[in-house]
């Protein structure tokens, strides 16, 4: 290449020509063609993209209730002896070659950190029993769809017939850019699990290798959150350790009730227990009072989680209990015999049902398409549940258990029964509460909060039909702009398409089998936690800066502020924000700095007590009073809860979930510490590449962390 | 390859350029930076009323084999956060559960699990209706639990934006 001087003198236009093209290029290669995707006013449904349509000629135009709400799709459990290469646990750092676009070379196989920092931690105690085997890939259709159900009580949705990944059977089908999940496929995967028989969740990531390949969102690397697993750091899917295409991961869930290695050890509680095959139970070490029912699992890739997992990448994972049985007809006392069924000895799901609640958004091509550039948040204007658009379920008449997970990026619900009546809520954040209770309408449920809730339909006539109603208007990633009442939802909201019904039950039976379930009271109380050793303060709101750089460290309008001290910072996963004792019980409190917004906080690995809102406990509603991992702040709010730190050790996280937050810096790393024995103090940051994981030391530890 | 200093001039331009023509590009899709650092601290204002609130729930709605005759206190606190760049709005939250039934013939006494917190819009009035769960008082029976709905009318002065007046209602849907 030879330019001569005369042709290397620019003129202003030709320098500001090649500065588009070349500022072009990169977006392209950088963020996909969705950059340069119509931009309409910020407080639009959805947000900053034009309205979704719901006419593909030749199909007619969809219309709510004409599509059977699919159940999630089962993944299989198989012998550990099936995985190829056997897990480890140390990371296996077999090299192999890497393909040129991620930079070339050579690189471990598998994506873990390597060494005994984050090698499994309890891998000899809690050998892995089951193995669970996925993929991270592009949309394709489903031929091996598991309902877990007969199709009797899937809405006659017959799983032998592909199913194809699209929102409703008048769209398109997504493409492998747009739509990323688990094993590629529709509908979202559910995990079955059960107390003291460990997992070992081992994904593989096949999405491209070219990061510009997209769909205009989303990221080729990756890490998945087992929310709210009580286990080591190294499984819990720290935002860090991601991992890329053509590797994999192992994920080693223990399945262990918190407090095993201190109380209950020699597992004589009866109450602390998992079910067996063969209608029994054996005890369990550990504390029953922890006991959980209901988690989810998703991307957590620093600073990509919302586009992610609004591009697929979230699942349920179900996990069974003495208590928490999934057989309704046995009766020893323990099992709560909640809805569920009885055939299987444990783990029925004929009427225990997963709901994942998302809004999305798709293009003039049907495409699912986001917004990433206002960092408010965004809505969408679509209702999906379980990711198809606006459906239908038949339900007998009877009493039924849904696992409600709110999977949107930035939008809460508010949910009713369109005759306003009853739902008891039995579960909050996937923990059993310490008493039913019956609602009318349930709280907003925020990003990540689920609400296991029971429907008795005998209410209802054959026939029938009954709608969930979403009672909250929203038309920004800020907060919700009211809710609504039950008539006024019911009649809709110009503002926003997600308003009213949008999960059509219809009462189609008598039920086949006698309901012999109950929702007994209590339920499970919560569990006595050792006093408070230590108080912290994290503020959450606006006008985050940053004090590192690196790739560790991301500069965006949010941050946090800790005890009270120095900026509100950005987020950076090397620095120790907080490093609680091992053992300890700590009491946190969770601040919204940021005037009239709203935040959802998650904090991983413990579940917390609240104990005050806005420093008072009469405050604290009843359907808070259990355990929870996801804690709304509300406008100006506050919420104080206490913790106990135990069994295992790491670095875990803390953030808003509303991803689009999270992702804009509101996010920060605190780490278990054990004064240096067994743990490192501090522990050294992974660095992740295609060709191996590195460390450094953290860039910064905050005053107030130790 | 090799360039001479024009080719790596042109190059490093471009780059430059570049850079700037995406910091512009940045800057402009980039709506809640200027919100958001505009955003501050404020404090809510904070107001309760506790008020007496009754009414009935005729058998005919709710199924029940007489009416169910509704007296109590129900607390009513509003925070109203003035955001600087959102404008005012306000969290009603609602606690009924001092709130009692009693059946008409019976005399069987209802309880209920009346607690709210509704987000809703500011202004100088607010008109609330929302519904609650009520059920006898004794074991097991929020399993037959009956909706009920509360009226409220809400006052508030929009200089101080506290809540200055209450009225209310127990019926049904």
């Amino acid at each position: 290449m030879h330019l001569t001087r005369e042709r290397s003198k620019l003129r202003l236009r030709e320098f500001l020509q090649i500065g588009l093209i070349t500022g072009a290029l990169v977006l392209v290669m950088t963020q996909g063609l969705g950059f340069f995707a119509p931009k309409v006013h910020a407080d639009s449904v959805p947000t900053g993209l034009p309205a979704s349509p719901t006419c593909f000629a030749p199909n007619p135009c969809i219309q709510k209730f004409t599509q059977p709400m699919p159940r999630f799709d089962v993944l299989p459990r198989n012998a550990v002896s099936t995985l190829v290469p056997a897990p480890t646990a140390q990371a296996n750092t077999t090299q192999q070659a890497v393909d040129p676009a991620l930079g070339g070379g050579f690189g471990p196989i598998e994506g873990r950190p390597p060494g005994p920092i984050w090698a499994h931690q309890g891998f000899t105690l809690f050998p892995p029993q089951v193995a669970v085997e996925v993929t991270q890939e592009g949309a394709k259709i489903n031929n091996v769809y598991n309902p877990g159900v007969p199709a009797s009580l899937n809405s006659g949705i017959n799983p032998a017939t592909p199913f194809h990944p699209r929102f409703h059977p008048f769209a398109p089908d997504q493409g492998p850019l747009a739509l990323w999940t688990f094993n590629g496929t529709l509908p979202p995967k559910l995990v079955i699990g059960r107390y003291a028989e460990p997992i070992l969740f081992r994904e593989h990531n096949k999405l491209p290798v070219n990061r510009a390949q997209n769909g205009g969102f989303g990221i080729n690397s990756i890490s998945t959150h087992e929310h709210n697993g009580h286990h080591g750091a190294e499984n819990d899917g720290f935002t860090g350790a991601f991992f890329f295409p053509n590797q994999f991961y192992d994920y080693h869930w223990p399945i262990v009730l918190a407090g095993f290695s201190t109380i209950n050890t020699s597992a004589t509680d009866p109450n602390a227990g998992t079910p067996d095959d063969f209608g029994g139970k054996r005890n369990v070490a550990g504390d029953w009072h922890e006991t959980m029912s209901t988690h989810w699992f998703h991307d957590h890739m620093f600073s990509f989680t919302s586009q992610n997992v609004y591009k697929g990448m979230a699942g349920m994972f179900n996990i069974y209990s003495a208590k928490d049985r999934g057989n309704e007809a046995i009766n020893d006392g323990v099992n709560l015999r909640l809805p569920s069924g009885t055939a299987k000895s444990w783990a029925n799901l004929d009427y225990d049902v997963n709901i994942m609640l998302a809004d999305k958004a798709w293009d003039a091509n049907g495409q699912l398409a986001f917004n990433k550039f206002d960092f408010d948040g965004f809505i969408g204007d679509r209702m999906t549940v379980n990711l198809v658009d606006n459906p239908f379920f038949e339900v007998e008449a009877r009493k039924y258990r849904f696992r409600i997970l709110n999977a949107a990026v930035s939008r809460f619900f508010k949910l009713a029964l369109s005759d306003g009546s009853t739902m008891i809520q039995i579960a909050n954040d996937g923990n059993l509460l310490p008493h039913p209770v019956p609602l009318t309408e349930l709280d907003e449920i925020g990003i990540a909060e689920r609400y296991d809730i029971v429907i008795d339909f005998s209410r209802y006539a054959v026939g029938s039909k009954v709608w969930m109603v979403n009672l909250t208007q929203q038309t920004n990633g800020k907060k919700p702009d009211k809710d609504l009442s039950l008539q006024e939802a019911l009649a809709g909201s110009d503002n926003d398409p997600v308003v009213g019904k949008f999960l059509e039950f219809r009462i189609v039976r008598q039920p086949a089998v006698q309901d012999v379930s109950q929702v007994p009271d209590p339920l499970i109380p919560n569990p006595v936690l050792p006093a408070v050793t230590r108080s912290r303060t994290f503020e959450f709101g606006s006008g985050g800066s940053q004090t590192t750089t690196g790739s560790t460290s991301f500069t965006g309008p949010w941050g946090i502020k800790t005890d009270n001290q120095g900026d509100m910072l950005n987020a950076d996963y090397g620095r120790i924000t907080a490093g609680p004792n091992f053992g300890t019980t700590e009491q946190w409190t969770l601040k919204n700095g940021g005037g009239g917004w709203d935040h959802p906080i998650h904090i991983h690995f413990e579940e917390g007590q609240i104990i005050a809102r806005n420093g008072s406990a009469n405050n604290v509603p009843a359907w808070e009073k259990g355990r929870k991992d996801v804690y709304r702040l509300r406008p100006s709010g506050s919420v104080t809860i206490k913790m106990q730190f135990r069994d295992w050790g790491g670095m875990f996280m803390e953030h808003c979930h509303n991803t689009v937050h999270e992702d804009n810096a509101m996010l920060m790393r605190w780490e278990i510490d054990n004064g240096g024995s067994p743990f490192l103090r501090p522990l050294p940051t992974p660095i992740s590449t295609p060709q191996g994981v590195t460390f450094v030391p953290p860039d910064d530890i905050l005053p107030t962390a130790f | 390859m090799k360039m001479n200093r024009g080719t790596s001039r042109v190059v490093i331009l471009s780059l430059l350029s570049g850079v700037l023509v995406l910091g512009s590009l940045f800057i402009a899709n980039h709506p809640a930076h200027a919100q958001a650092t505009a955003t501050a601290a404020t404090v809510p204002t904070v107001s309760s009323v506790t008020l007496q609130v009754s009414g009935s729930a005729p058998a005919l709605k709710t199924g029940l084999s007489e009416a169910i005759n509704f007296s109590g206190p129900l607390v009513v606190t509003t925070t109203v956060m003035n955001d600087p760049t959102m404008g005012p709005s306000v969290v009603v939250s609602l606690d009924g559960r001092g709130v009692k039934g009693t059946g008409s013939t019976t005399g069987t006494v209802y309880i209920n699990e009346c607690e709210a917190n509704l987000s809703r819009p500011f202004g100088a009035t607010d008109a609330i209706k929302t519904t609650f769960a009520f059920f006898e008082d004794k074991p097991g029976a929020y399993l037959n639990a009956k909706t009920a709905l509360v009226t409220l009318n809400l006052t508030y002065d929009t200089a101080t934006m506290k809540l200055t007046k209450v009225t209310g209602s127990v019926s049904t849907l």
